[in-house]
């Protein structure tokens, strides 16, 4: 009989001690894998939604920290913008999340600059996009048409405000199929800031250097002072609430980590405590101490890889069920990588050894007289 | 001498400690301070639960305001739904501390009627004569010792006036001296019946890194209670020359 062999018997000898471990360590990987493949997606997404529209730099207020920048009045920094060289295009954004409808969650509502070059990476599905700057009509997001069940020629009430749904666009980045988008100039109106934007994109031209964006940034810097000018993902780096979700997947990482490694730890003791004879024999029949240490550790490497296989599913399906549910639809669409899995898997080992190389040491220093005279 | 050193030993641990406790005086001039403002618009939803439990229909309303030392002005401005959709109801405070008021409504130009500040907004436990935080301008403050609301350190501030104009006689504020916000406000008559309390549920950080609350219960003292919560505004909102037009026309 093998190693593994023997270690799988022992496990299966006390199923309920067995599931009830694997189920604790599946649960604490399931958390792990969940929250931190919705926090990975939620920055991904604000990082494709900017990165889609083709803009190289971000001009936004110092203090933003919020999910949209603080608004600004746009003219007190666009023609300075405008002429800093290789700066082909400075396009004001305007954007809230509002509430359209009793019967959806509130949704990211966007104003653009009619004409920009912000709508070319949208593909329009249905009907048209807003012909001019001062008309009431929106384009909505495919998956915000599906949400808020409406189609081309329907109206939709915004702040007060009726609009007719000119189009329906798709888009490669998920939050901008969740929106509703309407020209810069309407948006300003309907929220009661005119003149104002959350953020200015530039747009580079093809000549433009990596050493001229630095220069292009420490000259805002100066120049400007109370903005900065960053690339999509430092925005988002910077997002609050990026921050807190990464920061809540690193805690649940920990607390996952150290309550699975406590509950393989107590179940290899408890295992080890109830065998002490059967260690004894095993030491007496010859058995090495060493070999004594690779059961007991092999035992509970194979609880914690089985909790880690279970957890990493059950991970994944919260995650994609979550994505479906009606309040985060649109919202997040969850990461999950093959190297952050296969990590996840190598934390699931890694347990398994600590949880189970203080009861294997013990077990491995019984002397084999008195471990079988333990009744 | 040994008395003498207990006393002074005494005094040199009292004094930082009296220190360290803001006096009425500096907290109501922190709140004052705190309110200060050029131009700020929020958005808000207001949804009011009766004391059978029937929750009204919500409404979005717009408060625009201006806060200064010796003008404040405030304009409400209905949303949606139709019902208070293009109503308004405009106010200033000067330095008389009287308030004067307006309602109007955006379809009929000439609809301007006085209206009274201690009236519910919209049915709903919203007044604007709370808005104004009218007061910290009273002369007599007190402090009243400290609470704590959600984890939070808050200064009992009681204000009383003799003005008997006033819709409200006394208020009990808990002031959150960092947040420079009151957490829990109890306004009440002139036989001390409580009128409302106006309970800060969430709170978000403004640029000067003072507290505004986010989301807020107003409960009158049937049990009508109102929910409001912030979901959109501007701190640096530019007051535009006809926002208060109404306003200056009236007088």
């Amino acid at each position: 009989m093998n190693l593994l062999r023997f270690a799988l018997d022992n496990l299966y000898r006390r199923p309920a001690r067995t599931a009830l471990t694997v189920s604790a360590i599946s649960l604490g990987i399931a958390a792990v894998v969940a929250l931190t493949s919705i926090a990975w997606g939620f920055e991904a997404s604000w990082q494709k939604a900017n990165d889609a529209r083709g803009t190289d730099l971000i001009v936004t207020r110092i203090a933003s920290e919020n999910t949209m920048p603080s608004p600004f009045v746009a003219e007190q920094v666009k023609p300075a913008l405008s002429a800093i060289p290789h700066v082909r295009e400075v396009v004001g954004l305007l954007s809230e999340m509002l509430t359209v409808s009793e019967d959806a969650p509130p949704v990211f509502v966007f104003g653009w600059a009619h004409g920009s070059y912000l709508w070319e990476h949208l593909e329009l599905k249905n009907g048209r996009w807003p012909a001019e700057d001062g008309e009431a009509a929106i384009a909505i997001g495919s998956l915000a048409a599906e949400m808020l069940h409406k189609q081309v020629g329907d109206q939709i009430e915004i702040e007060g405000r009726m609009f007719g749904v000119a189009g329906i666009f798709e888009s490669s980045a998920m939050i901008e199929n969740g929106a509703l988008l309407m020209t810069l100039t309407q948006m300003q109106q309907i929220t009661d800031k005119p003149g104002k934007v959350n953020i200015l994109n530039i747009k580079l031209d093809s000549q433009t250097s990596e050493a001229d964006i630095e220069a292009i940034k420490a000259q805002v810097r100066k120049t400007l002072p109370g903005f900065i000018a960053i690339t999509s993902g430092e925005l988002v780096q910077k997002n609050a609430v990026v921050r807190i979700s990464k920061a809540m997947s690193n805690a649940t990482i920990l607390i996952a980590g150290l309550v699975g490694a406590l509950v393989v730890f107590n179940t290899m003791l408890m295992s080890i405590n109830e065998r002490t004879r059967e260690i004894g024999i095993l030491l007496a029949l010859g058995w090495q101490r060493r070999t004594v240490v690779k059961l007991i550790v092999g035992e509970s490497v194979i609880l914690t890889l089985a909790g880690g296989v279970i957890g990493i599913l059950l991970g994944i399906l919260i995650a994609t069920g979550l994505e479906h549910l009606e309040l985060m639809r649109g919202k997040i669409a969850a990461i999950f990588s093959f190297p952050f899995l296969f990590s996840v898997l190598g934390l699931s080992v890694l347990l398994g050894i600590c949880g189970g190389l203080y009861p294997a040491i013990k077990a491995a220093r019984l002397q084999p007289a008195q471990a079988l005279r333990q009744e | 001498m040994t008395m003498r050193c207990i006393l002074l030993l005494l005094g040199a641990f009292a004094l930082p400690a009296y220190a360290a406790e803001p006096t009425a005086a500096t907290l109501v001039e922190t709140m004052k301070q705190a309110r200060l403002s050029e131009g700020f618009e929020a958005r808000m939803e207001v949804a009011t639960i009766l004391p059978n439990g029937h929750r009204a229909m919500p409404f979005k309303l717009s408060v625009v305001g201006q806060i200064g030392a010796e003008r404040q002005r405030l304009r409400v401005r209905g949303i949606s739904p139709d019902k208070v959709r293009g109503r308004f109801v405009a106010a200033e405070r000067n330095a008389d501390e009287r308030i004067r008021t307006i309602a109007y409504d955006e379809q009929l130009p000439r609809s301007i009627e006085k209206a009274d500040p201690a009236a519910r907004l919209f049915d709903s436990g919203l007044v604007l004569w709370d808005m104004f935080g009218a007061w910290w301008s009273w002369p007599q403050q007190a402090i009243e010792g400290s609470d704590r609301i959600d984890g939070r350190t808050c200064t009992l501030v009681r204000s009383r006036t003799d003005d008997g104009t006033s819709p409200v006689r006394e208020v009990l504020s808990c002031v959150n001296g960092d947040g420079k916000l009151s957490l829990r406000t109890q306004l009440f008559d002139r036989r001390h019946r409580l009128l409302r309390t106006i309970a800060v549920k969430q709170t978000m950080r403004k640029e000067s890194g003072a507290l505004a609350a986010k989301k807020l219960t107003v409960t009158e003292a049937d049990r009508t209670a109102t929910e409001v919560e912030v979901y959109g505004g501007d701190e640096h909102y530019l007051v535009n020359a006809d926002t208060y037009a109404p306003l200056d026309n009236g007088k």
